[in-house]
């Protein structure tokens, strides 16, 4: 069963669409990703879900039951089934990092004692239990949001939503977190939803991702079916960013997919076999769902004949192809 | 001059700034809070309501402060007996003159919160009281006592009127004192000395607030 369902969301604000027609099922254990840029409605889209934004049309279903249309605003009490984090943390800065973690469970009503011991096993999840009396502000980037992390986790969500969470962190940094994330993920079964513009955040932890471009949904599905093989001029732009440019038609390429572990010379059995010299664009390794996939972009032969030997030899040695325009 | 008197006065200023104060935050901390969150885009928007409490403070703001005394004579006697002629007649006029001001500086400094604080504790299932009591008001809390010391200083600025109304305290001493004094009031040493008495007991009021508001950031505070 799914355990969050958004069923044709609309919303729009001052007149300008920002969701049109936004359908998506996210399932008990995902972690799903959904990338776009900014403006494509990424976040009115979490924040709908735990309620922050009301949508306009459409439903959202948790565990089956309705939890918000535009007739029902979410309720209290269901908000803290689903928790968030943020680009910019929003700890209370004149509280220490414990009284942080504490907030949810004092604003549920949890006794203090009961609720400092939750807090504490909170903080040393996240590995910060010897700054549960510091201030917020004597913290790095990546420590403050492992106390957001802590103070969301401490509620025992079943969902947890992260809008941009590692988008103002170094690189270092960001890993760690998502690290974080994905133990949390498979030891306490929480589903994440994950905001971001970066693709190398959704590649690193995601199982399933959607794109979203101009308020509308384009992609959905697995990580392996949309990362290898985006379908949509957007998807495909987020996906290879500055590698590829769809819109060149006269510089053309061949995109190769092939398994990354593989000891055969892709590149030189091609240019031994067919006598072609190809001239390299791009390649890269992705780790999807544990698997190694590789990638490489090559100039396409600009002799029409070339190209068909090429297409036959990749063909007949099952190389996955696409033809792409380059910059 | 008769220097017990002097200090009467001055004890008289600071009790009336302290008191009137207190009354106005009494009065002016909600009313600020209600201002704040019944905005647009607040905790729990009311734009009729706010529009009215907008329009009443405005109001109150742009009285004078010495028609504000007038306006308050009959109220004063009604409380005290009588409209003038003691230090405590000033408390109603002071209350009426700064209490709307006071909202004022309350309503900005919870515009300072960052709203993202205020979403954080929505998400965690904060009630619109909640929010204001665990969230805005203890991340306002410099700056709220920042507005705190600055709106004290001002009320005790807000006491020259006393004069009018033989209220006493610092200000009106040293106004009585030259007027007895019309042509030779600068070359007296004395004039000077309640000048800088006056000048003291201000920075007494802001430096011990300055002091209150810095211990109790915790921004930049080391671990404690």
């Amino acid at each position: 069963m799914n355990q969050i369902e958004l069923r044709h969301i609309k919303k729009s604000f001052d007149g300008k669409a920002v969701l049109d027609d936004v359908s998506l099922n996210i399932e008990q254990g995902d972690i799903y990703g959904i990338l776009g840029l900014s403006g494509a409605g990424k976040s009115t889209l979490v924040r709908i879900i735990n309620g922050l934004e009301r949508q306009d049309e459409g439903e959202v279903l948790f565990e089956g039951k309705t939890l918000s249309s535009p007739s029902k605003a979410i309720e209290r009490e269901e908000r803290k089934d689903i928790q968030m984090i943020f680009q910019s943390f929003n700890l209370l800065e004149q509280s220490s990092v414990l009284k942080n973690v504490e907030l949810g469970l004092k604003i549920q009503g949890v006794p203090r004692k009961e609720r400092r011991e939750i807090a504490l096993k909170a903080l040393e999840r996240v590995g910060l239990s010897e700054k549960a009396n510091e201030y917020p502000s004597l913290l790095s980037g990546g420590q403050k949001q492992r106390v957001a992390i802590a103070r969301a986790i401490a509620l025992k969500p079943k969902v947890l939503l992260s809008d941009e969470a590692t988008s103002a962190l170094d690189p270092e940094t960001t890993s760690s977190i998502l690290a974080l994330l994905k133990e949390l993920n498979a030891e306490l079964g929480i589903t994440i939803i994950m905001i971001s513009h970066q693709m190398n955040v959704i590649e690193a932890i995601c199982n399933k991702v959607a794109i979203l471009d101009q308020a509308k949904l384009v992609e959905s599905g697995s990580l392996s079916d949309v990362f290898l093989s985006p379908k949509t001029k957007i998807g495909k732009s987020l996906i290879y960013s500055n590698h590829v440019n769809t819109a060149l038609e006269e510089q053309k390429g061949i995109r190769l997919l092939f398994d990354g572990t593989t000891d055969e010379p892709l590149i030189a059995n091609i240019v031994q076999d067919c006598s072609l010299l190809v001239s390299l664009v791009y390649a890269d390794t992705k780790v999807i769902d544990g698997k190694v996939y590789g990638q490489t972009i090559i100039k396409a032969p600009s002799k029409k004949k070339d190209l068909e030997k090429l297409k036959k030899y990749l063909t007949l040695h099952e190389v996955k192809f696409e033809e792409v325009g380059i910059q | 001059m008769n220097w017990s008197e002097v200090f009467v006065a001055l004890g008289e200023t600071l009790l009336v700034v302290l008191l009137s104060t207190a009354l106005a935050y009494l009065v002016g901390l909600p009313l600020g809070v209600l201002l704040h969150v019944t905005k647009r885009n607040g905790l729990k928007p009311l734009p009729v309501l706010n529009a009215i409490l907008s329009f009443f403070v405005n109001v109150l703001r742009s009285i004078p402060c010495l028609i504000v005394v007038v306006l308050c004579l009959p109220m004063v006697r009604v409380f005290f007996g009588r409209g003038t002629g003691a230090w405590y007649t000033m408390l109603i006029p002071l209350f009426f003159s700064s209490f709307a001001y006071v909202a004022r500086v309350v309503e900005q400094s919870l515009g300072e919160v960052d709203s993202g604080k205020i979403e954080a504790a929505k998400s965690l299932g904060a009630s619109t009281w909640q929010n204001i009591f665990y969230v805005l008001l203890p991340e306002a809390r410099v700056s709220l006592l920042t507005g705190l010391t600055v709106t004290a200083v001002n009320i005790l600025g807000y006491t020259a009127f006393a004069y009018n109304i033989g209220a006493g305290g610092i200000i009106a001493y040293i106004w009585s004192y030259y007027t007895r004094n019309t042509g030779s009031f600068q070359e007296s040493w004395e004039f000077w000395i309640l000048i800088l008495l006056t000048v003291l007991l201000v920075q007494l009021i802001q430096e011990v607030g300055l002091r209150i508001v810095k211990k109790s950031d915790k921004r930049k505070a080391i671990s404690q």
